[in-house]
């Protein structure tokens, strides 16, 4: 067998929401990935100190958990997503097979190290990249509709069963989901406000639970400011070096469409503006795109810092004792920003909270 | 492992999707070049002094092939456990030369696995001049590895 037919493979700004689109087109619904990212309470935050990125400084998360957009715009349209998990990577596959055999693209969570048709420096162990499998070659190759990719991709049976089965804490391992109904009429004014909903609780978290949960939501940006500054106690050298350009990267270039998703939930106000016919959604939408527009000029800024840091470890100590202040202010500088964005999330979500629950 | 002498370049044509916001106040996506993407050969170059730093370590005796794969792939111990469905221990263990000796070919395997490379790789290092190109395969799931090289055409 080959493709699936009809499927029409496009490139997107996020791997979730880009592959949702992608197989709800092939269902028959035409919806933006700006609008299943808003839908999906999308926009979120977490300093996770406790559990490290690939290169050693701690966790950030710009968005809700991976799988929840999948899952609040199944709930909030009523869409059917049906959603398996096997023990063994064989059965994920055989399943695989059988569903595509009915013509049905599969969706799966993998690590994004074994996407061969990626370019290398994409090779990292991110073990919650969303794709839909949506065909296979001979026995050996699968066809996979990769947002990240602007063709469809070509992955052999060994890569995406290590791919698919890594038993990393955070993998969902062996996991597929397909869709199985879609409702003729969906409520959209429904489901918009639930997702808006959703992340106004997500960022401004219900007074006990944010003093228990410190690194979530607003608090969260705040705490990552306050961290800022200890970044050159605790890393030194390239691995300052690639912390700080890594920590960029993740908010512009790792499927956010730039701006740390806040620029494409702007554009999903203003699609929500248009649906409720509001003025106050599009001005809300205006804030958020120019807050999208602060968080990539702080991102630039991250950028130029890590720059300065030479790349060879053996040039780092002698750097470091010349060009300590010089570290330290730009430093100082991004963590008043990050306060900065922390304090406008504050006032935007308060703001748009009661601006939807009177819509 | 393959290690080319030719340094990697990135390809400038790669594009990503990203939201931008025109003049006139409207956004939409569009394919262009990553934000950042003039510092992925700045990466490559890391990668590099990385590869050469943990290469010089492993050649020292320091430490086993398992780490020096686990380091240049930022997989620490913890992660490497829960892959590995074993205790952080046993993974210490098999970071140091002489743990390294006490793997099985089965955890080999699985180590392979994970970091993408053939059973082979935990033994070798071919290095191969730029104008040879190496073509790899592997056989029964990575416990075999078929190497053809030719010269660039």
């Amino acid at each position: 067998m080959n493709m699936i037919s009809n499927f029409k493979h496009s490139a997107g700004a996020h791997c979730e929401t880009g592959s949702l689109r992608n197989l709800l087109a092939f269902s028959g619904k035409e919806i933006s990935e700006a609008m299943l990212f808003g839908i999906g309470s999308g926009p979120a935050f977490y300093y996770l100190f406790f559990q490290k990125n690939h290169v050693g400084f701690p966790l950030l998360g710009i968005r809700n958990r991976p799988g929840l957009v999948v899952k609040n715009c199944s709930g909030f349209c009523g869409i059917d997503i049906k959603t398996m998990q096997y023990k063994r990577v064989q059965d994920a596959l055989k399943k695989t097979d059988e569903l595509l055999n009915k013509n049905i693209p599969v969706a799966a969570t993998v690590d994004m190290m074994y996407m061969k048709y990626l370019p290398e420096y994409l090779h990292i162990h991110a073990p919650l990249h969303f794709i839909a499998i949506v065909g296979k070659q001979d026995k050996e190759h699968y066809l996979i509709s990769d947002p990240y990719f602007p063709e469809i991709g070509k992955l052999h049976i060994d890569d995406l069963s290590a791919a698919w089965e890594t038993y990393s804490p955070l993998a969902r391992n062996n996991t597929l989901s397909y869709i199985t109904a879609i409702p003729g009429n969906i409520n959209w004014k429904s489901a918009i406000k639930k997702g808006i909903q959703e992340t106004v609780r997500n960022i401004i978290l219900p007074p006990v639970i944010n003093k228990l949960f410190i690194f979530v939501g607003i608090n969260g940006i705040r705490l990552f400011a306050s961290k800022i500054m200890e970044w050159p106690v605790k890393y030194r050298g390239v691995h300052l070096r690639e912390g700080i350009m890594f920590t960029a990267v993740g908010f512009e270039d790792q499927g956010t469409g730039g701006g740390a998703f806040r620029i494409m939930y702007g554009v999903f106000l203003k699609e929500a503006a248009d649906i409720f016919n509001s003025s106050a959604l599009r001005e809300m939408s205006d804030k958020m795109l120019a807050h999208g527009q602060y968080w990539t000029d702080t991102s630039r800024k991250i950028i130029r810092t890590g720059k300065k840091i030479p790349v060879a470890d053996e040039e780092y100590e002698d750097w470091f004792a010349a060009q300590k202040n010089v570290l330290y202010t730009d430093l100082q500088e991004i963590s008043e920003r990050i306060l900065h964005i922390a304090e406008t999330e504050n006032i935007f979500f308060r703001e748009l909270g009661r601006i939807i629950s009177d819509l | 492992m393959i290690v080319r002498k030719e340094p990697l370049r990135h390809d400038d044509t790669f594009k990503i999707i990203m939201y931008k916001c025109d003049n006139d106040g409207s956004v939409s996506p569009n394919y262009q070049k990553a934000e950042f993407h003039d510092e992925v050969n700045t990466y490559y170059c890391q990668r590099v002094s990385e590869f050469e730093r943990l290469h010089s370590e492993l050649i020292s005796g320091n430490i086993s092939a398992v780490k020096f794969y686990a380091d240049l792939q930022h997989l620490d111990a913890r992660e490497l456990a829960a892959r590995m469905r074993t205790c952080i221990g046993a993974i210490k263990k098999h970071f140091t030369p002489e743990g390294f000796k006490g793997v099985t070919v089965k955890q080999l395997q699985n180590y392979a696995k994970i970091f993408n490379i053939a059973v082979s790789d935990f033994f070798q290092f071919l290095v191969i001049d730029k104008n040879l190109h190496a073509c790899e395969k592997r056989l029964h799931s990575r416990l075999l590895q078929e190497l053809t090289l030719s010269e660039k055409s």
